[in-house]
């Protein structure tokens, strides 16, 4: 039987608010339950596949993300939201991926479930 | 159809979540099933006193569940036995993947 996917997209950056901890969280979960996982990331939700991420108290979310992605999660960016942040393909973690926002759109196409985190 | 309904905002310092409470309650009425998951410092809705408020979480939880994040509750100082009515979820992130994939037909976070 075909897995179940989730599509899941987030706009909000990390450490201002739970919004990019909840998405990956909940990306990671989903991987690990045994569903397909496709994440976009959307305007200030780019950062959160940036590399060098070195928060002092709270948890890295781009090694939670990462995490995610060695599950198997298929993780994208918006070209144009991580250009206008300067976030290029050197930026990025592991298995990160910038792509169109016509990614997107196939994802919804495809998905069975999407999650919206707009904030 | 069953809605589900992530709150992340705090009930305090804007109306978005009385308004998404309101929209609930409206779903309810059109024959709607509705689930809300307080998670974050969405947690907060389990200590609002207001009246109108109450009223709609009331009405909210007759047609569905109002989980609570054991994690983020607990982190607010916020303990079981003062979520009375209230589905504390100890498993969050599992629990939230277990209702978007099988139980809510659609999802709102907000």
């Amino acid at each position: 039987m075909k897995k179940k996917s989730l599509a899941i997209l987030l706009c909000r950056g990390p450490y201002a608010s739970e919004y990019a901890d909840i998405g990956v969280g909940i990306a990671k979960k989903a991987m690990e339950k045994g569903y397909d996982v496709k994440m976009f990331l959307y305007m200030d939700g780019v950062w959160v596949q940036h590399a060098r991420q070195s928060p002092k108290v709270f948890p890295n979310v781009g090694k939670e993300l990462e995490g995610a992605i060695s599950l198997g999660a298929d993780v994208r960016a918006c070209e144009r939201c991580s250009s206008a942040r300067g976030i290029n393909e050197e930026d990025i973690v592991n298995g990160g991926k910038i792509t169109s926002l016509y990614d997107f759109v196939q994802m919804l196409k495809e998905c069975d479930k999407v999650l919206p985190i707009l904030g | 159809m069953k809605l589900g309904i992530i709150l992340v905002k705090s009930p305090l310092g804007s109306r978005k979540v009385e308004t998404v409470l309101q929209t609930a309650s409206l779903a309810l009425k059109k024959g709607n099933s509705v689930d809300l998951f307080l998670i974050s410092d969405g947690v907060w809705l389990s200590k609002i006193q207001d009246k109108e408020i109450k009223a709609l979480l009331r009405e909210i939880r007759n047609g569905g569940n109002i989980y609570v994040c054991g994690a983020s509750a607990q982190a607010r100082g916020i303990t079981e036995e003062t979520l009375e009515g209230f589905v504390l979820s100890e498993d969050s992130y599992g629990d939230l993947v277990d209702l978007v994939m099988e139980k809510w037909d659609k999802v709102v976070v907000c």
